[in-house]
């Protein structure tokens, strides 16, 4: 049901599982840590809604959700759109020329920092391994 | 740079819209992480308030979540 478990056992330090610690330190980890999963999964659901909203034709919404902005390298990139269809479009952006790293995460050659946007055509884990800025958009346009 | 690309992803769907003549959506609502500031300061929101005062948008809301991220989950 959580899928980023893993992940949020990194941040929280697994102090809950360490038998080190005290008993009251462990319940309050655990606490928190149950408290933050529950935050996360709202967070999800009122995104799934607003995603569902912006899937309608008659609602005109557009639905854009961001991550990975605190750890964008470049600052120049170059913008491309991908037509697929008729109604269907794909929008990428790919940095070219980095000028000037800043951010958590350095520019190194193998893996080259990109910032991505499209529709459903990113899939997740696509979007956990790329460096930079990930938007997905959703609209009536990238649904049909 | 988040702020030049939401004006370009903006300008791209309305270019698209335009040329399937489809309706420009009039609602805009951005999803974001709350530890950036990019979307916090004052030409991100000037730049989204500019967009509501010169009719190009007639609702803008703008969440913030508290997680890593949105795209993890599925």
């Amino acid at each position: 049901m959580f899928p980023t478990v893993a992940l949020n056992q990194d941040v929280f330090g697994l102090r809950f599982q360490n038998k080190a610690l005290q008993l009251d330190l462990r319940l309050g980890a655990l606490r928190l840590y149950r408290k933050h999963l529950v935050e996360q999964y709202s967070d999800r659901c009122a995104f799934w809604s607003l995603k569902d909203i912006s899937a309608e034709q008659m609602s005109r919404t557009i639905t854009i959700a961001t991550d990975g902005a605190d750890q964008e390298a470049c600052l120049l990139f170059i913008f491309q759109i991908k037509v697929l269809s008729s109604l269907s479009v794909r929008i990428q952006y790919k940095v070219g020329n980095p000028v000037e790293p800043r951010g958590k995460v350095p520019s190194t050659t193998e893996s080259q920092p990109s910032i991505l946007l499209s529709g459903e055509q990113i899939t997740s884990t696509k979007a956990q391994n790329s460096r930079g800025l990930v938007l997905r958009l959703h609209s009536a346009a990238s649904h049909t | 740079m988040v702020l030049e690309v939401l004006m370009m992803t903006l300008e791209a769907v309305m270019s698209q819209c335009k040329e399937s003549n489809q309706p420009c959506p009039d609602t805009l609502i951005v999803v974001s992480d709350n530890t950036v500031k990019e979307f916090k300061n004052s030409p991100c929101l000037t730049y989204l308030a500019s967009l509501v005062n010169h009719g190009r948008l007639r609702f803008l809301g703008q969440a913030m979540n508290k997680g890593p991220g949105v795209f993890g989950s599925r």
